[in-house]
């Protein structure tokens, strides 16, 4: 089981890094003020990066004082459901890669009845039909009324 | 002056503003009345469509979504118990005992669309009185003034971050980084750009925002309908338009509420959703019907529904005169202002007022269409609440590809998009505020950019921020804003001891 403990140590370590790694590249921009007034251009990035570093090392204190109420804080990410949600995101990157290639039409009829399949619906009329539908409207409103050019097929 | 406000009334009733609007708030309101779908949501995912119109058509196209999304969240709140919205939490409290238990589902709707549609019509007329008062002041700003507002605006990340101030922080700084991507305005250097063409414009704007408020909220969406039973709810709608003792028994509270909610919208970081709450307690409190509270109570329906509706003129007085957005959806609004070549601020009022007027006249009307919806159409409306979760979820995910595709024609802006969702999702589950990163990403710029020019007025010395009064008042708001976490516990326990002291 997940905790909120086990989350925040994650956190910490992740934003520490990513504080100091934009830090470090904000270094070789040149952090500091100019003589003439105004800032060097990795002064910025630079406190952005100082006040994740900070906010990291707090976290880490705060989770550290309060590790129980940390712990009892379950942050659900084991159950069926988010099993669910991650298959979801797999069909997304899937999708990304399918819309590259078919095009939003093409790739549309494989997306939207594999959700409907994975949301647990079963009814293969009622799936066309939203399938099409959608794809309909999608293409009436953007493709024909607003004339906005949507993912092509690699072949058009 | 004339000639602007009658360029705008021309702008604002033009056939295909008009239509524009009649969509949009139609739009907002479906979108609001689905439970899980937020205003933010809604205004992100129809978003990339005003890219298709002329720049101010399109933002009243969105300010239709914005307040149609904000009463939509009302009609499952009655119907359902469930409100579609946070904003609408608190008409659960009465508007579903009087619909179920006092079988009058066409008299709560009624009394919902009256509140809303009066607060949002009181709030767009303060907003039209007040805001140009205010811009006036906000005349004689610099660049120190005009940065210590950006820091204002961050600052609010503290109240915007229920879940974690830190978080809300960490998030807040991931926003001001993310702006940092690109060339700098200032020096004209690469950052953060690895060699990477997509990069040297920065991180597009919207695939952020439809990434971190539409599909990770759908990715939500797919986890909290998991084992859910799909109940089909018939509700019978008799008369909608309240009867005359329902309105003169609440008009008081509407006046109230709406003052109420035009007034916390006008403090940036607050929300519908407060508002609602504060409205419907002062509504108790000064009603004659105390004990009638929470049984269908037509001032337990009318205060909340006003007071949440009126914070989008309040919210909107600081987001074009200061440019400091109110919540996290006037900071969407901010962001495709910006990007259809609108600059809220000061300035804006002096440089585009027709643009100002036109945006003014959008909000009155797009809460007058949003009540002529309601007494005409909440039959089709109330329908919503039985689209099943199984149909909706494509939809809006294809929703989210179409829109972030359109925006600008790239599939790495695809990809962004699809990785800021998934991240998001994962940050909603340990308490991170998705509007934190939106404000960092939208005030970022503005802030850095303010604050260099500052340092370059004064020659490099920061005494320029602390002589200007302002200037230095902002500032110490931003300090205390951004420190309320440490004492705002404390504080409210004092206060909480002192009221319990003078009640003993």
């Amino acid at each position: 089981m997940v905790n909120m403990k086990k989350c925040n140590y994650v956190i910490s370590a992740v934003a520490a890094v990513l504080g100091v790694a934009i830090w470090a590249l904000s270094a070789g921009l040149g952090i500091g003020f100019k003589e003439e007034g105004g800032i060097s251009a990795g002064t910025w990035p630079a406190i952005t990066g100082g006040i994740m570093v900070g906010a990291a090392l707090i976290l880490l204190v705060m989770t550290l004082v309060n590790r129980k109420k940390y712990e009892e804080m379950e942050v659900v990410l084991g159950l069926p459901a988010n099993r669910r949600v991650y298959l979801v995101m797999g069909i997304m990157v899937v999708y990304c890669l399918l819309l590259n290639v078919l095009g939003l039409y093409i790739s549309g009829l494989i997306l939207i009845p594999a959700l409907m399949w994975v949301l647990g619906e079963r009814n293969k009329k009622k799936t066309a039909i939203v399938t099409v539908v959608a794809l309909a409207a999608i293409y009436v409103i953007f493709s024909l009324i607003l004339g906005t050019k949507l993912p092509e097929p690699f072949f058009m | 002056m004339l000639n602007n406000i009658a360029a705008a009334i021309a702008s604002a009733a033009s056939p295909m503003t008009l239509l524009l609007l009649i969509v949009g708030t139609g739009a907002g309101i479906l979108i609001g009345a689905m439970p899980g779908l937020s205003v933010n949501m809604g205004i992100a995912l129809l978003y990339p469509l005003t890219f298709a119109f002329d720049g101010v058509q399109g933002i009243i196209m969105l300010l239709g979504v914005y307040c149609g999304a904000i009463y939509g969240g009302s009609i499952s709140a009655i119907l359902l118990n469930t409100p579609g919205t946070p904003a609408s939490a608190a008409t659960t409290l009465d508007g579903y005992p009087m619909a179920n238990k006092m079988g009058q589902p066409g008299r709560a709707l009624g009394l919902s669309t009256m509140g809303s549609m009066f607060g949002g019509v009181f709030s767009a007329i303060c907003l039209m009185i007040f805001a140009p008062q205010l811009a006036k002041v906000a005349l004689t700003f610099s660049k120190a003034e005009y940065f210590a507002l950006a820091l204002f605006g961050i600052s609010i990340i503290t109240s915007v971050s229920s879940g974690s101030v830190l978080k809300g922080l960490m998030g807040g700084a991931l926003g001001l980084f993310i702006g940092t991507i690109g060339i700098d305005a200032m020096t004209g250097k690469m950052r953060f750009t690895f060699d990477s063409t997509y990069l040297i414009g920065g991180i597009s704007f919207i695939p952020v925002l439809i990434g971190v408020f539409a599909f990770s909220q759908v990715l939500s969406s797919v986890e909290s309908c998991y084992d859910e039973k799909y109940e089909k709810k018939d509700v019978k709608i008799d008369r909608v338009f309240p009867p005359f003792s329902d309105l003169k028994r609440v008009m008081v509270t509407l006046f109230r509420s709406s003052l109420i909610g035009t007034f916390i919208g006008c403090i940036p970081g607050t929300g519908g959703d407060i508002s609602s709450f504060i409205c419907y307690d002062q509504a108790k409190k000064w009603s004659k019907y105390k004990e009638n509270f929470g049984n269908g109570e037509p001032e337990g329906i009318v205060a909340p529904e006003s007071g949440n509706n009126a914070v989008s003129g309040g919210a909107m007085i600081p987001m074009l005169t200061l440019g400091i957005p109110g919540d996290g959806a006037t900071a969407i609004l901010l962001g495709a202002l910006m990007v259809q070549g609108i600059a809220p601020g000061p300035l804006l009022f002096t440089n585009q007022p027709m643009q100002v007027y036109t945006i003014f006249l959008g909000l009155l009307l797009a809460n007058i269409v949003m009540g002529c919806f309601g007494f005409s159409l909440i039959r089709v409306f109330s329908r919503v609440v039985n689209v099943p979760k199984e149909i909706l979820i494509p939809v809006i995910f294809m929703m989210t590809f179409v829109g972030t595709y359109s925006y600008n024609h790239s599939m790495t802006d695809v990809y962004v998009m699809v990785f800021f969702g998934i991240l998001g999702y994962f940050m909603n589950k340990t308490q991170f505020s998705m509007s934190a990163i939106i404000l960092g990403i939208i005030l970022g710029g503005t802030a850095e950019q303010n604050f260099s020019g500052a340092l370059m007025m004064s020659k490099g010395s920061f005494s320029i921020f602390f002589t200007r009064p302002i200037c230095l008042i902002f500032l110490l708001i931003s300090v205390l804003s951004l420190m309320s976490p440490l004492y705002g516990q404390t504080v409210k326990k004092i206060w909480k001891n002192r009221k319990e002291n003078r009640k003993g």
